[in-house]
């Protein structure tokens, strides 16, 4: 009797293992629903060529794909590409392409859109193209399926150009990107991808409206980062406008949106106990910094930016910008922590709050007072809040700062003129696959700033030529120490981005770009 | 009649003028510029030089003004830097939202002030009236914004009775398009109508005062009809005037209610397009709600003479 | 014989107009109130530097967001800053910028309501330039000022003493065009005073009474502006204390320090209805027709 007792025991356990097993696992991924995004201002245009900004990218990439993209290491992986080989030292990319992808209107992709899209894109980009674009000899279809572009000299850094989220190099028909030449488009029935969605409705000021493309050729596979298979789950994908943070958080919590984007890193730590929001941390994101006008003025002498540097308080600064320690890192690398170039060389200077020193440099420099002039915006919390903070530690150190605060638009115009201030607000956005040369915030010389001295100019222009991984590694380190000691500027801190969205929607991923593929509505 | 109404309506186009030119020197003198904002911070010189030309904002300000007033007087309002569309398209995209929120708030204004008002005044210092003229009083000192938080966070996070956002047009079911406008329209309507019941309140005992009143009472009329027939037609004037003056200004888009529950309406278009630098829909707004506040102005002085036998033009 | 009635006494001698609206003024207990409620604002701004127990600027951050306590009575903001230090300075900056507007309104308001009413010939380009003006969005306007001239609080009274002088000049016209038929005032012409000279001594002191009962809705105005204002960002720049600027920052927090908003708005909402009951009061004791004696 008690062995059939046992018997039925084990059974049963092993009947409700297997249901339990069986909740433990993950929803499967169901199909249908309307997934509603709050956005926080209008993209400037729908047409992903023509513009930097990131509203239009995480919007437009849902309809367009490009060559290659970034996997869940931030590596190189191919998209519409099947792959591509280099030759004559690094002079001819070919691109060889996948065979049977469809736009949205049935025709199947060839050689000649891509050539198009990308004589089109080339010409209307303006991160890390304008390094290689004089190079372009030639952008030719080699039969249907195969691409080559040829360079006057060798690039290390077409692919990553190519495969960078913002200002997508997204492949378009070849009759509307001839047509259109540098001209913004602005028609939707000519706003045709290869894309897992496509554009059905745009009022501008309210919404932007997609609905799924049953025909998209997805990838076979896994998704992996922002490449592999994208499945559209939903029906429909509506963007919609809402300036307001606080009204997009309100949003969510009455499950009027799905979703919501550009949430106050400050309210994290209410957010989180809120059982109505699921929170999501998108790391890495950004980095505040402050920028020296080292033309003309105060700055110009390398001793008053290092006493700035000295003055100030990283944890301080970063904290009370950001508020919740998850939201925010104090680290003086660079180049993010994700990323394959971070690096600890070089750091000392940053974040000592030594106020002996900064005094020091100060009476060496011969400051007698002058006042420092900030430029930064109200508009954005990363903008203005270390500026704030920044400021107070800096008095203490013995500056006499003016800060102005202005609009963003009268910053950007101000900042070009070097009359007009001692220091400005900026930030430095994460892009995957960054190649530190192409960053123009930390290293050009003709950008607001103007850091310009012979050492830094010279470690650059071995950095842009140089194909050794290692040796590359070892110059950037070089780069940095540099930067920390000239302090062209100051580097705050690593910030994350925070976002919101309703319990039930699934299989949203935590990456700083944001797509809507592959995530469905729990019902 | 009909000469005064030709003379005001071609009074109209000098002073639509007049603003237009003052608002076009007062952005164009502004420092920021819309190819850089639309380019981005990192875009390279030449980029921005290219678009700038392409925008015509490289000519000097006399040749972009006159070119700006030879197309406004055939009608065209010139292409929105920012979008890309003509700037009437853009406009008129966003003029529903407007003109829906602002009927709905000044009906719910003139439905509650001007009842609130009479009542006040026919019943002078009763408990009634203190009740209005105090209510009343908190509608003129509430800032509006304070309000509208305040009223989202009641009804649509704490009670979740209404949408805290967002705009649904009527073509998506009248129903739905009004628990969208509710809060907004009530949120202005609210502070409105504190003002209509003052005005109509001492514009009523005013009136009462008259001698033509005593003259009605002394026949014999009962106060009902002595006040809906004698007094209230004379008080009429001056809350026609506030009530026109107050849409008017609802007609500018109002700029809070839009912002705070994002209503894709013209207020909210003209923020965004100064902080854009977008001078061509900024300029194409501000005609709009010129020509709409002289047009609205003609019609309140209609209402006058249609109202007061003793106005003729 | 029958009893005749005695003759009426007769006053001593006549009462000043403006005496006679003084004691009309102190017989209505709403103007009382609204008069005690602006002098205990007007004192508490005077007197906030000695009232406030710490320096509304000085950044604390290891003390952020903090609820109202002993040690900070209104509690602190999202930079460590006490919140009651920054809303009495608030108030006195609300105040000096009222103050302001309704000088800077009346120096524009005041000549072109007397010229326009006084002189025919101009009153219509000059009340088509203020209609001009009027016809602007005021937040616009003063968002557009603001963008070009930068922000300051100077700026913000500049922009609104611009946005409100139309108001301050319609008022004075419509005083001037009532006054100008006054019996005296033709004496005055028919001697062959000068314009000028008429306009400054008899038609300008008559219309004292309308323009101050309007310049306090201006201040309410202006308070109510300077707040929206700042609150969109186009106002005072954002660590300078006005309630309006405390307003917008602490929005973003109204769940979890809600203290930071509740307070500047109780603020406005107390300055406002103190200069509307005090306005109204005002109205009230100036109506002419009281003025004029007999039964009202």
């Amino acid at each position: 009797m008690s062995g059939m007792r046992v018997v039925l025991a084990l059974t049963l356990a092993g009947l409700l293992g297997t249901v339990a097993s069986g909740w433990a696992q993950p929803p499967a991924p169901q199909r249908g629903g309307t997934l509603t995004v709050a956005i926080s201002a209008d993209p400037p245009a729908l047409d992903i060529h023509s513009t930097t900004a990131y509203l239009t990218e995480i919007v437009a990439w849902h309809v367009f794909e490009p060559l290659f993209t970034y996997d869940k290491n931030f590596q190189i992986i191919p998209m519409l590409a099947e792959g591509y080989k280099v030759g004559d030292g690094g002079k001819e990319y070919t691109i060889t392409l996948r065979s049977g992808v469809r736009f949205h209107n049935g025709r199947e992709m060839t050689s000649r859109d891509v050539v198009a899209s990308l004589q089109r894109w080339v010409k209307m980009a303006v991160v890390a193209v304008p390094f290689f674009r004089d190079d372009i000899e030639a952008i030719e279809a080699r039969g249907a399926r195969t691409v080559v572009v040829r360079l006057k000299q060798p690039s290390g850094i077409l692919i990553a150009a190519l495969a960078q989220p913002i200002q997508l190099a997204g492949i378009y028909q070849q009759t509307v990107a001839d047509a259109a030449g540098t001209r913004r488009i602005t028609e939707l029935s000519e706003l045709i991808g290869t894309g897992p969605f496509k554009f059905t409705r745009w009022v501008p000021g309210q919404a932007i409206e997609l609905e799924r493309f049953d025909g998209y050729s997805a990838r076979a596979g896994s998704p992996d980062g922002y490449g592999g298979q994208k499945v559209a789950y939903a029906d429909k994908l509506r963007f919609v406008i809402v300036p307001d943070v606080q009204t997009r958080i309100n949003g969510v919590m009455t499950g009027q949106y799905d979703y919501a984007e550009s949430i106050t890193p400050d309210a994290y730590g209410d957010l989180r106990n809120n059982p109505k929001v699921r929170t999501l941390i998108l790391k890495p994101y950004g980095q505040p910094m402050a920028v020296f006008n080292k033309r003309r003025g105060l700055f110009t002498d390398r001793r008053m930016r290092q006493a700035f540097l000295a003055a100030l308080d990283m944890s301080k600064v970063m904290a009370g910008t950001f508020g919740n320690p998850l939201m925010f890192r104090v680290d003086g690398s660079l180049m993010f922590k994700e990323s394959p170039w971070y690096s600890r060389e070089g750091l000392g200077p940053y974040n000592r709050r030594d106020l002996a020193t900064a005094r020091r440099l100060l009476a060496e420099a011969g400051y007698r007072g002058q006042p420092v002039r900030w430029i930064t915006s109200a508009a954005f919390d990363w903008a203005y809040k270390p500026a704030l903070i920044a400021s107070q530690q800096l008095e203490e150190a013995g500056f006499n700062m003016d800060l102005q605060v202005l609009d963003w638009a009268t910053v950007l115009s101000r900042r070009a003129n070097p009359d007009l201030y001692e220091v400005f607000s900026t930030s430095f956005i994460f892009s995957p696959g960054v190649d530190p040369p192409i960053q123009p915030v930390i290293i050009s010389p003709t950008w607001p700033g103007w850091w310009t001295t012979e050492e830094k100019d010279r470690l650059i222009g071995r950095l842009i030529r140089e194909p050794d991984p290692a040796a590359r590694k070892r110059l950037w380190e070089d780069v940095q120490r540099l930067y920390w000691e000239d302090v062209p500027g100051i580097k705050f801190g690593d910030f994350f981005n925070l976002a919101i969205a309703r319990p039930g929607v699934q299989g949203l991923a935590t990456r700083p770009d944001l797509f809507f593929w592959n995530v469905w509505i729990a019902p | 009649m009909r000469a005064y109404l030709a003379r005001r309506l071609a009074a109209m186009v000098p002073i639509v003028i007049l603003v237009g030119t003052i608002v076009f020197l007062l952005i164009h003198l502004t420092p920021g510029d819309p190819a850089v904002i639309m380019l981005g911070p990192d875009a390279p010189d030449e980029a921005v030089t290219r678009l700038r030309q392409e925008l015509g904002l490289d000519a000097p300000l006399l040749t972009q003004w006159f070119r700006w007033f030879q197309r406004v007087l055939v009608g065209d309002l010139g292409t929105s830097i920012f979008f890309g569309l003509p700037v009437t398209t853009t406009i008129r995209q966003h003029l529903l939202p407007t003109v829906l929120l602002s009927a709905l708030a000044i009906s719910i204004a003139v439905g509650i002030g001007v009842p609130a008002g009479i009542i006040s005044a026919v019943r002078r210092g009763s408990l009634m009236d203190q009740g209005v003229t105090l209510v009343a009083f908190l509608g003129v000192s509430v800032p509006e914004f304070w309000l509208a938080l305040n009223l989202v966070l009641l009804f649509s996070v704490y009670l979740g009775l209404l949408p805290v956002a967002g705009y649904a047009s009527p073509a998506s079911g009248l129903w739905t398009s009004l628990r969208y406008l509710v809060l907004p329209a009530f949120t202005m309507g609210f502070v409105q109508s504190a003002l209509i019941a003052r005005m109509t309140r001492a514009a009523m005992l005013d009136v009462v005062a008259q001698d033509y009143m005593r003259t009605a009472r002394a026949k014999g009329l009962s106060s009902q009809r002595v006040t809906l027939r004698h007094a209230f037609p004379n008080a009429l004037i001056a809350v026609v005037t506030v009530v026109g003056i107050i849409f008017s200004v609802m007609m500018g888009g109002n700029v809070v209610a839009e912002t705070i529950f994002t209503i894709p309406g013209v207020g909210q278009l003209l923020i965004t397009s100064v902080l854009r630098r977008d001078y061509p829909v900024i300029q194409g707004i501000v005609l709009l709600i010129a020509a709409a506040y002289v047009v609205i102005n003609l019609l309140v002085d209609i209402v006058y003479a249609a109202v007061d036998p003793r106005i003729r033009y | 014989m029958p009893r005749i009635p005695p003759p009426p006494r007769v006053a001593a001698e006549p009462i000043s107009p403006w005496r006679l609206r003084w004691r009309l003024m102190l017989r209505r207990p709403i103007v009382i109130l609204g008069g005690l409620i602006l002098i205990g604002l007007f004192l508490t701004a005077a007197l906030a530097p000695m009232l406030a127990p710490a320096n509304p600027q000085r950044m604390e951050i290891a003390d952020r967001l903090r609820p109202p306590s002993a040690v900070h009575p209104l509690g602190t903001d999202d930079f460590g800053r006490d919140v009651f230090s920054r809303v009495l300075y608030g108030i006195r900056l609300s105040l000096a910028i009222g103050t302001a507007v309704v000088v800077i309104s009346t120096a524009i308001g005041l000549p072109v309501g007397l010229a326009a009413g006084y002189m025919p010939r101009l009153d219509n380009l000059l009340m088509r330039l203020m209609d001009a003006l009027m016809a602007f969005p005021a937040v616009i306007l003063a968002i557009a000022l603001m963008a070009a001239l930068g922000p300051s609080a100077v700026n913000v009274a500049v922009a609104l003493g611009i946005v409100y002088s139309p108001r301050m000049a319609r008022i004075i016209r419509g005083s001037v065009l009532v006054v100008r038929e006054f019996e005296y005032v033709t004496a005055a012409r028919s001697l062959g005073l000068s314009d000028a000279m008429i306009m400054a001594r008899h038609v300008l002191p008559n219309c004292m009474s309308p323009a101050i009962v309007q310049g306090t809705f201006i201040f309410a105005y202006a308070v109510l502006g300077e707040a929206l204002l700042s609150f969109l960002g186009a106002g005072v720049p954002p660590h300078i204390p006005s309630l309006g600027t405390i307003l917008s920052g602490g929005r973003v927090y109204m769940g979890q320090a809600p203290w930071i908003t509740v307070f500047p708005g109780l603020a406005i909402m107390l300055l406002v209805i103190g200069l509307n009951l005090f306005g109204d009061g005002l109205r009230d004791a100036f109506d002419p027709r009281l003025l004029r004696g007999g039964t009202a």
